[in-house]
């Protein structure tokens, strides 16, 4: 992969503990992630995720845990992890399975990936969560629920809540230009930048015109009324600013 | 000849009958003694009274003799006195052979049907002076039995209180079995056990106990069965995962999409599975959801992925619902009118009494109304033979959200032809 190539010369290499049971699978992981340009640890349970922690190796930068593993499952892990370490965590899933999701999500993990996943989507989501987690941004885990003009983003649960308490749903490609938009409030957002982040979900062609037809699709449902207030705006030339106050309550 | 349909009805008819059959019966039986009884008697009455009056007349001078036969006229019987028979001699009616018996060998008898009522027996017995004794009667046509209006008021009368209650009575009998042909309905629709009531007559009772262990069995063996199918659908997934990591290592070109073409296949058959399998089962609350953001998102995804799909409805539509849950089974409706139908889809909402209509509808050939039913079926595939693939689960799973959320799923033909799915839902939590 070229593309891999090209991350290794711009970052310096970052270290991924895969936890997977399953022998075949924890290889091909491995082998995409290892070509994707990253450092790569492999566990095979629980006992052997702790002892790859303390290893030589250095800490891992972000782990790769697999919900269904044999004796302790990945979300006990998860539980045990988080109570030492807000170490990045992607949750391998079956797809599907909401309640493994969600208690994921609820138990501390940064996002999750549903089995059987693309490869592409699985190296996207790993890139962009080492992006997130980068050393200034470390989110506190339990406070990630987002808050602007009555809206309340889930992050762990990932769902949009409406002013009136309604639950509205999101594309990913929607969620992932709402969530850009909520961290960085007030700044005006390139259409390069949004297009990176759109990029991610949107396989068809990505182009200038990807990122306007996804934001107005996003407007159309958080400003849904004609006197709706305005939460983005577009700035021309420039790109897009989300006006709007944000907090995290 | 067209039967009642029902067994109530048929049971009816045959007490109706039956019973009608019987009062007729016993009604002839009746007439035919009391016309016995009375014709006996009438036959002594009358030879004692043609004899008697005979007798009476003998001494009398021949100008007083008609007058005082015609005074010992019984109603029914008339009498005179006559110097000539009107009858010819001669061996009598067979009708009338006991009568003859009683009046005496000398008596001439004779019967003429066509003659005025009370005058069609006709006979005359010597009087020893001179003369006979000459009697009209009209004894044999009344021993028929004659319906009048009073006994036909009475049979209609008895007639429609036996049908009433037997009516009533057979409802109740029945019941038990309209019971269990309910329970046999709702069979299938709904795999969940519902037991009847073992009540009623005792063959009923055994129909019910029975139909219930058949309920048990055949819910065993589906839940068997869904178990299997959920493990095997479940277990594939891993080698599916395998399969798609390995496809990424290919060289690009057709071969590697075609194969990743075939897997996203395979992945789309066992997550529609395990949807199907979970709908109704999983523990998602129902919660205020807004229904236009699913319809939007559904449109942009397909659009997105290159079909042509639009919403076109109000910008906000909440009320109670399993987001997750009704997001799967109206992807699968728009997963559905694209594969099955023909794009574009269009996708709308709208109140409908108390009710909120979701209608999807594409521009295909659309389902023709005899196989719509199978087509909300689970497992069961219209155009496989056009190798259009797919699970055959897409609808089934939209079905079974409709029913887990009191509302229904119907199929009906758009104006131009295609497929229109329309899910009703409650506006209030069911």
């Amino acid at each position: 992969m070229s593309d891999g190539a090209e991350r290794r010369l711009l970052d310096p290499e970052s270290h991924i503990l895969l936890v997977e049971d399953d022998g075949e699978m924890r290889n091909l992981v491995a082998r995409l992630l290892r070509e994707a340009g990253f450092r790569v640890s492999a566990a095979r349970d629980g006992r052997e995720m702790w002892e790859a922690m303390e290893s030589p190796a250095g800490k891992p930068d972000l782990v790769l845990l697999d919900v269904m593993l044999p004796g302790v499952s990945g979300l006990d892990l998860l539980r045990r992890l988080r109570e030492r370490s807000r170490m990045p965590v992607i949750m391998l899933t079956a797809r599907g399975e909401e309640m493994d999701r969600v208690l994921g999500l609820e138990l501390g993990a940064d996002d999750y990936v549903a089995k059987p996943f693309a490869p592409r989507e699985l190296v996207a989501r790993v890139r962009a969560l080492l992006r997130r987690a980068g050393p200034e941004a470390a989110v506190d885990p339990l406070s990630r629920r987002i808050a602007f003009a009555g809206w309340i983003l889930d992050t762990a649960r990932r769902e949009l809540a409406s002013p009136d308490g309604a639950s509205v749903d999101l594309s990913g490609a929607e969620y992932d230009l709402l969530l850009a938009f909520l961290e960085h409030p007030g700044r005006v957002l390139s259409r390069e930048q949004l297009l990176e982040v759109a990029k991610r979900r949107v396989s068809v062609d990505p182009s200038d015109r990807t990122v306007d037809v996804q934001i107005s699709r996003l407007r159309r449902k958080i400003e849904p009324e004609e006197d709706s207030p305005p939460l983005i705006k577009t700035v021309r030339g420039a790109g897009y600013v989300f006006v709007a106050a944000v907090s995290r309550p | 000849m067209s039967w009642p349909r029902s067994l109530a009805g048929r049971i009816t008819l045959l007490l109706i009958g039956g019973l009608t059959l019987l009062h007729l019966g016993s009604l002839v039986v009746h007439e035919r003694a009391m016309h016995g009884a009375e014709g006996g008697a009438r036959i002594e009455r009358l030879a004692a009274r043609v004899l008697a009056a005979a007798a009476a007349i003998t001494d009398m001078p021949e100008e007083r003799r008609d007058s005082a036969a015609h005074t010992l006229s019984l109603p029914g019987i008339e009498l005179h006195w006559d110097r000539v028979a009107p009858v010819p001699a001669g061996p009598p009616p067979a009708e009338l052979a006991a009568a003859a018996a009683q009046l005496g060998s000398m008596a001439r008898l004779a019967w003429d049907p066509k003659a005025e009522l009370g005058h069609r027996v006709v006979g005359a017995v010597p009087v020893a002076t001179g003369g006979w004794v000459v009697f009209s009667a009209a004894w044999l046509e009344q021993a028929h039995v004659t319906l009048d209006g009073g006994g036909l008021a009475s049979m209609a009368a008895m007639a429609l209180g036996i049908a009433l209650a037997s009516v009533l009575i057979v409802r109740w009998i029945t019941r038990p079995l309209r019971r269990l042909a309910d329970a046999a309905d709702a069979i299938g629709r709904d795999l969940r056990a519902h037991p009847i009531p073992t009540d009623g007559p005792s063959e009923v009772r055994h129909a019910a106990a029975a139909f219930n262990a058949m309920q048990e069995r055949i819910g065993r063996l589906v839940e068997d069965r869904t178990e299997a199918l959920a493990a095997v659908s479940h277990d594939l997934r891993t080698p599916l995962a395998r399969l798609r990591l390995r496809a990424g290592f290919l060289p690009d070109g057709e071969e590697r999409t075609r194969i990743e073409a075939d897997i996203a296949e395979m992945e789309a058959m066992v997550s529609r599975t395990l949807d199907y399998i979970r709908e109704g089962r999983d523990a998602e609350p129902t919660r205020p959801a807004d229904l236009a953001a699913i319809l939007q998102t559904l449109a942009s995804d397909a659009t997105d992925a290159g079909a042509e799909a639009v919403y076109d409805g109000p910008p906000r539509v909440v009320l109670p619902l399993r987001r997750l849950a009704a997001k799967r089974a109206l992807s699968n409706l728009v997963e559905n009118a694209l594969t099955h139908g023909a794009p574009p889809v269009r996708l709308s909402v709208h109140d409908e009494g108390g009710r909120v209509i979701v209608e999807v509808a594409d521009s295909g050939a659309g389902i023709a109304p005899a196989d719509r039913a199978k087509a909300l079926a689970p497992f069961s595939q219209l155009d496989a033979s056009r190798g259009k693939g797919g699970s055959g689960l897409g609808l089934a799973i939209a079905a079974r959200f409709a029913e887990a959320s009191g509302g229904t799923l119907t199929l009906d033909a758009t104006p131009s032809g295609g497929l229109l799915a329309r899910l009703a839902l409650p506006r209030r939590a069911p």
